[in-house]
């Protein structure tokens, strides 16, 4: 008779004890990488009109501003900062993703660490101990879960931000195994998020809800909370059970210290759903092939994954065009690019998008893996044209480089803060785990 | 062409009954529900579990405004929204703790002060609240193998709907509301008969509160989350189709308001419940019920 692993326990007792000068290099630096990433992306869209409705929001509700923001001087309430910063992180989807949950777990879990972290006087060190620890929990527990979580309509971005910002608060704060474990049930059943909100602002309220109920979950415990169910996440009525159809518990907590999930965090090079990276990829390599007025239809073959996620059709504002794989394809063909530019409310409707968008038509493929495309055009002239690509631009095996990360930050960074200022935001997240606090890091980014 | 899915139904019709008032058999049950629930928040205010949130709100939120009952000190919005509804589960005497009451009281007593909504229109949100929570709730499948409270999750689209009421919200607000409200689901049952059980009604009414509010101020969702093929009823129920024909289940259930006869009271009248009259300002009310004021 098989055993029901004890998760919860086993991810409580991990996290209590996970520390980031213990990690290996390579460790040490995807959390880097990863904690680089949130602040430059909070930062650059810190004054994005959805992320300014929900803080004017929080300003009537008054909280003492306590808290800091990234991009402005102006402080939050405890609950408000890590909303509007993880609302901020995520606002542009340009963020990072997990392509096993295709999860993005920077913009909901750092943004709890880094208030934790200001409540408590934490030092850089354990905050980055704290991403690291929320990080791996997080992800390891909606990996257990994938693919039938995100398929049944769970956005893992919210449910893994949850237990992730909670896990990381927590460890910043200085959590026991114990204390952990309560932080675990009293967020595990609070961890949501649909993917039928994928096209509109809320999307992004998932990782800043996350952040949020989070940070208050491990504020909570830490005044002494009492146990929610000792088994918040492989109970038959626990996370697992309500959340996905196939679970494998096992794998959510095997090689603990020796596979680390962060690592498998890749850093999006373009500002969409990653699972459509491989058809601009592809886009862009035969876009010096064919002239678009050529193009009489462009076929993506793809994996069931990219139309759960990335489906609309005809979409109609900047939003949608980040969910549209039909979108993805036009813009590589037209501008060689998938930047934020490409996906505006402008690029949404422009005469020339709308033309190829409609000649572009998607295939489910089983036979594609997740994360890859074959791209097949037929031209008016009778030629067909077909790129494959099996791995995406800055996806795990092919990695963004150092040099074409420090591009995408200083893209992010400088037109908000300037070139100099710049430097000084990548240092003071870069040097955070030997800084003393983190108030040095958020001043860096005000502008 | 008037839209005919269940979202638009249930907003439809939710609205309809804000404008045209609860019917008559139907008032004198929800005035019962309502004042015994405040009357059992009242009795949960002084809880060690209340006491442990209400010390944590002290320290985090912004200086207090509304009345809390059973409680001296006052609270901010969503503080109010989450020691209500948390008391008031606590309080119950009937079981399951984290019932619906508990969670549309939170939303209406709250948003009711905060609006200087009438008597009469706290007890129409929070009645419309209530049957939607119920309505959804009894849609979803139930059974011991079940890992979601039906409740639970359901009030946070409950709340949402009675806070979206007294805000005033069209209907596509509404909508909009029910949209981010599905985002902010909680509530498995691994926590019943914690402590956790209690927070989670007052953190669904929190949710549905937000919810509401984040639509008011333009925030976007789907406005067909009812329906949608990843939606409420499809990540709840994993093999429901997904039909027109819900909102003709939804709606039928909708009009079916409980029987008329008089909810069982909880202890003694409250005190507070002569003022509760139809045009009454429901500050008033909720004055009378904080500690120190009427017992």
């Amino acid at each position: 008779m098989s055993t029901i692993p004890a998760v919860s326990s086993t991810l409580a007792s991990f996290a209590a004890d996970v520390a980031f000068d213990d990690a290996a290099p390579e460790v040490q630096y995807a959390a880097r990488r990863t904690t680089v990433n949130v602040v430059a992306l909070a930062t650059a869209a810190s004054r994005r009109p959805s992320v300014e409705r929900v803080l004017e929001l929080h300003r009537t509700l008054a909280a003492p501003r306590r808290f800091s923001l990234f991009g402005r001087e102006e402080g939050a309430g405890a609950l408000a900062a890590p909303l509007i910063n993880g609302m901020a992180a995520h606002v542009d989807d340009y963020d990072d993703t997990h392509l096993a949950s295709v999860a993005h777990p920077g913009a909901p879990i750092v943004p709890a660490a880094l208030a934790a972290a200001q409540y408590a006087g934490a030092d850089g060190q354990t905050t980055m101990s704290g991403i690291l620890a929320g990080v791996e929990v997080g992800l390891r527990i909606v990996d257990g879960l994938s693919p039938s979580h995100i398929e049944l309509g769970w956005h893992p971005t919210g449910t893994a931000g949850h237990l992730g910002a909670a896990v990381a608060a927590g460890r910043v704060l200085g959590f026991n195994a114990d204390q952990m474990l309560s932080v675990l049930g009293l967020i595990a059943t609070q961890a949501g998020g649909l993917l039928t909100v994928n096209g509109t602002m809320t999307k992004a309220l998932h990782p800043a809800k996350a952040a949020a109920n989070g940070f208050e979950a491990a504020l909570l415990v830490a005044r002494g909370w009492p146990e929610s169910g000792d088994r918040p996440i492989e109970s038959p009525y626990g996370f697992a059970e309500a959340t996905s159809p196939v679970i494998d518990l096992d794998r959510m907590v095997s090689d603990l210290g020796q596979r680390w999930e962060i690592e498998n965090n890749a850093l999006k090079p373009y500002a969409c759903g990653i699972v459509s990276h491989a058809a601009i990829d592809a886009a862009i390599a035969l876009r010096d092939r064919v002239a678009p007025e050529d193009i009489a239809e462009v076929e993506a073959r793809v994996p069931e994954i990219v139309l759960v996620a990335m489906g609309i059709e005809d979409p109609r504002d900047a939003l949608e065009t980040k969910f549209s794989v039909y979108h993805c394809v036009t813009v590589g063909f037209l501008d060689g690019a998938g930047g934020p530019p490409q996906f505006s409310d402008d690029r949404a409707v422009a005469e020339d998008v709308v033309s190829l968008r409609r000649r572009v038509r998607t295939v489910i493929d089983p036979s594609v893996p997740k994360g890859a495309v074959v791209l097949r055009v037929r031209t008016n002239d009778g030629r067909e044209l077909v790129e494959e690509v099996l791995h995406a631009t800055a996806s795990v095996e092919r990695p963004m480089t150092d040099a074409q990360f420090e591009d995408k930050v200083r893209r992010l960074l400088v037109p908000a803060v300037g070139p100099q200022r710049t430097d000084e935001v990548i240092a003071a997240t870069e040097g955070l785990g030997n800084a003393s606090g983190v108030d040095d890091l958020f001043a860096s980014t005000w502008w | 062409m008037a839209p005919t899915g269940p979202t638009a139904v249930v907003t439809a019709l939710a609205q309809e009954i804000m404008r045209s008032g609860l019917p008559d058999r139907v008032t004198p049950l929800a005035r019962r529900h309502f004042v015994d629930t405040l009357a059992a928040a009242a009795r949960g205010a002084s809880t060690p579990t209340v006491e442990l949130l209400a010390t944590y709100l002290e320290e985090f939120s912004a200086p207090g405004h509304i009345p809390v009952p059973g409680r001296e000190a006052r609270a901010d919005l969503l503080g109010s929204v989450q020691l209500v509804g948390t008391a008031a589960a606590l309080g119950s005497d009937r079981a399951p703790a984290a019932s619906v009451e508990a969670i549309n009281l939170a939303a209406a007593s709250t948003l009711g002060f905060e609006q200087g909504s009438t008597c009469q229109q706290v007890l129409a949100a929070f009645a419309v609240g209530c049957q939607v929570t119920a309505v959804l709730a009894a849609a979803l499948p139930s059974g011991p193998e079940r890992a979601w409270n039906n409740t639970i999750a359901s009030g946070v689209m409950g709340s949402c709907l009675t806070a979206g009421l007294l805000l005033g919200l069209e209907q596509q607000e509404l909508r909009m509301g029910l949209g981010i409200a599905a985002s902010q689901l909680v509530g498995h049952r691994e926590t019943d008969g914690t402590s956790t059980e209690a927070y989670l009604a007052g953190k669904a009414a929190v949710n549905g509160v937000h919810s509401a509010l984040l639509a008011y101020d333009g925030i976007t969702a789907s406005p067909e989350v009812l329906e949608h093929p990843r939606g409420f009823f499809a990540v709840l129920d994993r093999d429901r189709p997904s039909t027109a024909s819900d909102a003709v289940r939804l709606l039928d259930a909708f009009r079916h308001w409980p029987p008329g006869e008089e909810a069982a009271a909880e202890g003694p009248q409250p005190s507070f419940e002569e003022a509760f009259e139809p045009q009454a300002d429901y500050r008033s009310v909720l004055a009378a019920t904080a500690k120190g004021v009427s017992a």
